[in-house]
């Protein structure tokens, strides 16, 4: 049988074969751009123009932006900087377990074996080709950047998310076997890593006696390192529901189970190669796990002008969400048995400013319960002239749940970047109390950007060792 | 000899109609079949794609770069057909606090008559599928294997980050293989979901 995503392929493109005309453009005598100086510079421009006026194929419509240089204006170290944090190791975890892919030694891997041609170049793990190089876990320092161990993946598997306990030296990591299959379906493994700083062997890799699970898409590790929360969807057909599972560690016995048929919870961050899903947390001394919930809602009724006629519409408002679930309590509904701990509206933006809270990532909730924290960029409310420069904020904010509507900014700083920019900040661990976070930005796409990596608290930052593993563009599976 | 015709017209200086009909001519078809696969409904499909035409017409002096226009139209019908979805999308909304507000897969989406006369039962049932799909889902899909963009690409497009993009298609194969009745899993399908 072909896969889904060969039957999707087919069915898209069957559909979009269907349609073999479109009708004439029109318009309207009221459309008239509007005259201005800029538009005779327009004009003299158009002699440039004539190729891209030749027709194109379909693909041609994939156009990436052209991202200009981002000139820093602000950059933290940088001549106007906000102070810099003192050189303490206070609160920051000094050891990091991430994902990591070495890379090739030889950066266009050629034949040498049967099934292709000799010398030609091939891809990694096709016939005669050299094999993908295997996922490793990598043990760093968080501050100076060494490296206390790797671990290959046992069994020929592959390493698919790490989590970690309050403590700093126990994770548990789940490995998966890659197929022809999402991801996303293939079933789990668990290890527990123990790190023991000077020891013979600091660190141990041992198999848990967790069950194999299917449909996972997080989990996270409670603060004492004795219990796994775990969320999954089903694989079974016509059968939307999610669970949400916590497993003891040591026994692998299944000990709570909530399940929900709500589309929203987990919709936003449950990135695939990584079952590290951040908005998953265990809180307030393992008592309680909260989990994203970003759903949408109606505004107030209103009319609008829509094709030329005016009709009522009811605006979607759309919220990033954090539930939490009483873990000592009874019940199974994974929403009538939690609550909203924290939820903000999502600004509609103009051009690629996000907002408060706008960026893609699911809120991080501190390990007391009392902070969530989110990351913003704050831009032009336009897509044009595309390569102006202008001000950027990109922001890491803080609110505390029991005053959700004001911010508190734990770094922020402006750069000056073309309009067509963007920014990708991350949230990847913070202090208990919500006060310290580790993270870090990048400008533009592709993977070759380079990534500020660090420890932001008070307004400041400090820069750590980039892990090799935190790249632009990736998923980053890395925990604390 | 329509390319030659359009430099010596360059030279001459086109106006801003006719560029945007020369773009017309060359891109219509590829928009507004990208739109039906994310509308399934071969009118709204078109009316996206003259929306967003008679959009960059209307921004035409304000086009500071070439590649501009077409990245213009490209997130123009994006955007369209996400706000077409949502209107499509809005019942069901119930209290956020109660969980029950409206799910992403709110229920069958408008499928044109010829639309369904033209596809057999196995595409008619994917379709379906993807039209189940919350928007972001569907949206990271039909790039990814319509257009067949790249994870970038897709990412550029829908203004998220690659992660996003591996996020939303895994979720949405998954789905759409739950959908179909197909077993999305290799082996190993147990563990007592729902336990």
């Amino acid at each position: 049988m072909n896969s889904i995503e060969d039957r999707v392929r087919a069915a898209a493109q069957a559909e979009a074969s269907s349609l073999r005309e479109v009708r004439p453009l029109r318009l309207p005598p009221d459309a008239s751009p509007r005259r201005t100086p800029r538009s005779r510079l327009a004009a003299r421009r158009t002699h440039g123009w004539r190729g891209w006026l030749l027709p194109v194929t379909a693909a041609a419509v994939v156009v990436a932006f052209a991202i200009a240089l981002v000139t820093i204006r602000d950059l933290p170290n940088g001549p106007t900087a906000p102070p810099s944090v003192p050189p303490t190791n206070s609160g920051v975890p000094p050891y990091y377990v991430t994902l990591y892919n070495p890379p090739q030694s030889s950066p266009t891997p050629t034949a040498t074996g049967s099934g292709q041609p000799a010398g030609a170049p091939c891809p990694a793990g096709a016939p005669g080709c050299p094999a993908a190089a295997a996922t490793e876990l990598l043990v760093g320092d968080t501050l100076t950047g060494a490296k206390l161990a790797t671990i290959a993946p046992p069994n020929g598997a592959d390493f698919y998310g790490v989590t970690g306990a309050a403590n700093d030296r126990t994770f548990v990591v789940d490995t998966y076997h890659s197929g022809s299959v999402s991801d996303f379906a293939l079933p789990r493994t668990f290890y527990r890593l123990q790190i023991v700083p000077g020891a013979k062997s600091p660190v141990r890799l041992t198999r848990l006696p967790l069950p194999s699970m299917t449909g996972m898409f997080a989990m996270a590790l409670s603060e004492s390192g004795t219990e796994l929360a775990v969320a999954r969807m089903s694989s079974k057909a016509n059968d939307q529901e999610t669970w949400l599972q916590i497993y003891s560690v040591d026994t692998g016995r299944l000990l709570r189970s909530w399940s929900t048929d709500n589309g929203y919870v987990f919709d936003r961050g449950a990135d695939v190669m990584s079952d590290s899903n951040y908005g998953l947390a265990w809180v307030d001394g393992d008592r309680a796990v909260d989990f994203p919930y970003n759903y949408e809602s109606r505004g107030a009724p209103t009319t609008i002008k829509f094709r030329g006629r005016t009709v009522r519409d009811t605006p979607i408002i759309r919220h990033l969400a954090v539930r939490t679930v009483d873990v000592t309590a009874s019940g199974g509904d994974l929403i009538t048995d939690s609550r909203v701990l924290w939820s903000v509206v999502i600004p509609e933006t103009g051009g690629y400013s996000s907002g408060t809270c706008g960026q893609y990532q699911d809120a991080l909730v501190s390990a007391d319960g009392k902070t969530v924290l989110c990351v913003s960029t704050y831009g032009p409310d336009t897509y044009r002239p595309a390569s102006k420069i202008v001000p950027w904020h990109l922001e890491w904010q803080a609110f505390s749940v029991t005053a959700p509507k004001t911010a508190r900014t734990v770094y922020g700083f402006t750069v000056d970047a073309p309009i067509a920019s963007s920014f990708w900040l991350n949230a990847l661990w913070s202090n208990a109390s919500g006060s310290a976070v580790i993270g870090f930005w990048y400008s533009g796409s592709g993977t070759t950007k380079p990534v500020h990596f660090g420890v932001m608290s008070d307004g400041s930052f400090r820069a750590f060792p980039v892990p090799p593993s935190v790249v632009a563009g990736g998923p980053v599976t890395i925990a604390w | 000899m329509d390319h030659l015709k359009t430099e010596e017209a360059d030279v001459g200086g086109w106006t801003a109609a006719q560029h945007v009909t020369a773009l017309y001519q060359a891109h219509a078809l590829s928009l507004a079949r990208l739109a039906l696969v994310m509308l399934g409904d071969a009118s709204a499909a078109e009316d996206v794609v003259q929306d967003a035409f008679l959009g960059l017409y209307r921004r035409w002096d304000r086009l500071d770069h070439p590649t501009a226009a077409q990245a213009y139209l490209r997130t123009s019908v994006l955007n369209g057909c996400r706000t077409a979805l949502s209107r499509r999308a809005r019942y069901g909304v119930l209290s956020a606090d109660t969980g029950a507000a409206d799910r992403p897969s709110a229920g069958p989406a408008l499928e044109s008559a010829e639309a369904t006369v033209v596809h057999d039962e196995e595409q008619q049932a994917v379709l379906a599928a993807i039209r189940r799909l919350p928007s972001r889902q569907r949206e990271a899909l039909v790039l990814r294997y319509y257009l067949d963009m790249t994870e970038d690409q897709t990412a550029d497009a829908m203004r998220v980050s690659r992660g996003t993009v591996k996020s939303a298609t895994s979720r949405a194969i998954a789905a759409v293989g739950r959908m179909l009745g197909a077993p999305v899993s290799s082996s190993n399908n147990r563990s007592g979901e729902g336990s």
